[in-house]
């Protein structure tokens, strides 16, 4: 069975977020693609981050609150992961974020001459030079995708924050020349550090808001968001996601797509082999 | 390399203030003094991990000395011999083992990766333990450090050995201190020789990738606790 995302052929539908398991350096040093489709590495902007100071985790009942602030070493240093992304048996794609759109259509035009990345997921949820958050912005948001469209040639997502009102900035990201979306960053929160909330107990807002938009949009979607289990991802699939994406709970399991998978399997075996 | 092993439970039991959990991986690991482990709790609603450090290893045995402070730890505290656990490891740096004179200080659990220590350490080593009462420590837990050091014991109520804090009893006639406990404890150590002490955040991956456990040293840099540590030069951090 293969999985499609404009183009880019998955062997199977899991996908890493982005974030949880930084560039890939430590985990594929541990473990292997098992189970993946598609890898997309944290994101990386123009110049390098520090990120926000410690603590910048916190558990919560079923979720957990990240403020890594975007911590990473710049576009430069990350070409360097070439080997590593070569060497995986397969498909990587980039995430970038950035604050102007100078630095977006810079990533651009770097990422544009690299043969080992399929494609770009653009991460919006980086604050802009004003600090605002540019996917709180319909109009910002068609500007931002209009300025990677330009200088990007092969498939772009567009990562957007959970709104309500999904369509209200699903529809600039589409418009500026998106080919695909992933849908949802982080749920905003605040427990005693203000950060992103992910894991099951976003999982159930989540599907509303996938459930809202999936007969609206007729792009390939990621799903992301609290993933945990064979019949999370399921869940995604049957409400029309064309590939689910597992952040939080490589924390739980690190060999959780492996485990994911072989039961995905299973199921979807013999789901086809009831069609045939 | 780390690895995830399908433990089995073979002790699990009350020592002292303390719990002495001992878990059978089925094959040979090799592991160093100052490193940990990540233990899965399998209850849907608590995610992250909790991070263990080696207090003693045995061929194809690892036991941990943990305190019972959350939820977390409770749920540890309560699986019985033969319980499956889930555990990940070995992660971490681990504390350099060239001193010849050493001194291992430990507040309460801190005591823990203490042993190990200990064990690999050549030369002269001394215990310097520390915790709220007497009761904290099992004798049989005691004894056991004491066959591989020397052993100073301070208590702040004074029930048990001399009173106060360990760090009013450290001394500069050692080579190196290697210390663990609580970060007043780890801060107050003002001596001129190296420190080398193994600290704590919370940990999310355990192995370097989403600098989630980042601590900041006196620099001004992030330094991942689970992979450029948990052992640092404590004079780079304070
Ligand atoms: C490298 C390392 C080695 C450790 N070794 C030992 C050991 O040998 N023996 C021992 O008793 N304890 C050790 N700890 C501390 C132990 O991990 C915590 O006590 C445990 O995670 C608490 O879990 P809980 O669910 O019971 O507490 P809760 O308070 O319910 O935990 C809530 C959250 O806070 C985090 N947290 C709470 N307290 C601590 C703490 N003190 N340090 C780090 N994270 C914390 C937990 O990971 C969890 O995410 C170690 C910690 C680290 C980082
Ligand atoms: C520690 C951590 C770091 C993250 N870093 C990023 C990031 O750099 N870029 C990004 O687009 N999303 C990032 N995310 C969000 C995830 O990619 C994902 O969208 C979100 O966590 C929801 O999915 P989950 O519940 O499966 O984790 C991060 C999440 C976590 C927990
Ligand atoms: S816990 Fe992920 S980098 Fe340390």
């Amino acid at each position: 069975m293969s999985w499609n995302l404009c183009g880019i052929e998955l062997r199977t539908p899991l996908v890493t977020a982005s974030g949880p398991l930084g560039w890939g350096e430590e985990f594929f040093e541990i473990f292997s693609t098992r189970g993946l489709g598609l890898f997309i590495p944290k994101t990386v902007t123009y110049n390098p981050k520090i990120g926000n100071p410690p603590p910048r985790i916190e558990e919560t009942i079923g979720g957990v609150i990240n403020s890594i602030g975007l911590e990473n070493e710049g576009i430069y240093k990350w070409l360097k992961l070439e080997p590593l992304y070569r060497s995986l048996d397969i498909p990587v794609m980039a995430s970038i974020a950035g604050s102007t759109l100078d630095e977006i259509s810079k990533l651009g035009e770097i990422i544009n001459k690299l043969d080992y990345i399929v494609g770009i997921e653009l991460n919006l949820s980086c604050p802009n030079v004003k600090g605002e958050n540019w996917s709180n912005n319909p109009s910002s948001i068609f500007e931002v995708t209009y300025t990677l469209r330009k200088v990007y040639n092969k498939p772009i997502f567009v990562k957007l924050a959970p709104k309500d009102t999904p369509m209200l900035y699903i529809k600039p990201a589409i418009d500026g020349g998106a080919d695909g979306l992933t849908l949802f960053n982080t749920f905003p929160a605040y427990k005693t550090i203000s950060g992103g909330l992910s894991g099951p107990a976003i999982r159930p807002i989540y599907m509303r808001l996938f459930r809202e938009v999936k007969d609206k949009v007729d792009v390939p979607i990621m799903a992301s968001g609290g993933v945990f289990s064979a019949s999370d991802v399921l869940e995604y699939l049957n409400l029309g996601a064309n590939a689910v994406q597992i952040g939080t709970a490589f924390f739980k399991d690190p060999d959780i797509a492996e485990r994911i998978y072989e039961e995905l399997e299973s199921f979807l075996e013999v789901k086809n082999r009831d069609r045939k | 390399m780390p690895k995830i092993y399908n433990g089995e439970i073979v002790e699990n039991r009350p020592i002292g203030g303390l719990f002495l959990l001992t878990v059978s991986i089925g094959e040979m690991v090799s592991v160093e003094p100052g490193q940990f482990f990540l233990i899965r709790i399998d209850r849907e609603d608590i995610i992250l991990r909790r991070a263990f450090s080696i207090f003693d290893a045995d061929r194809d045995k690892l036991s941990f000395l943990y305190r019972v402070v959350g939820k977390g730890t409770r749920w540890l505290s309560e699986r019985e011999v033969g319980y499956k656990l889930n555990i990940f490891g070995p992660l971490g740096n681990s504390f350099s083992l060239d001193s010849e004179r050493s001194l291992l200080v430990g507040g309460g659990s801190g005591m823990a990766p203490l042993y190990y220590l200990g064990k690999s350490l050549k030369g002269d080593i001394k215990f310097l333990l520390g915790a709220q009462t007497g009761s904290f420590w099992d004798r049989e837990l005691l004894l056991r450090y004491a066959e591989i050091g020397d052993l100073e014991i301070v208590t702040e109520d004074g029930s048990l050995g001399k009173r106060g804090l360990v760090t009013q009893y450290i001394d500069n006639s050692y080579k190196k201190i290697y210390a663990c406990g609580p970060i007043e404890m780890l801060k107050s150590i003002r001596v001129d020789i190296p420190v080398e002490g193994s600290l704590e955040t919370t940990i999310a991956c355990g192995f370097g990738a989403c600098r989630g456990c980042v601590i900041e040293t006196r620099g001004g840099e992030y330094r991942r606790v689970c992979k450029d540590g948990p052992v640092f030069n404590l004079k780079e951090i304070f």
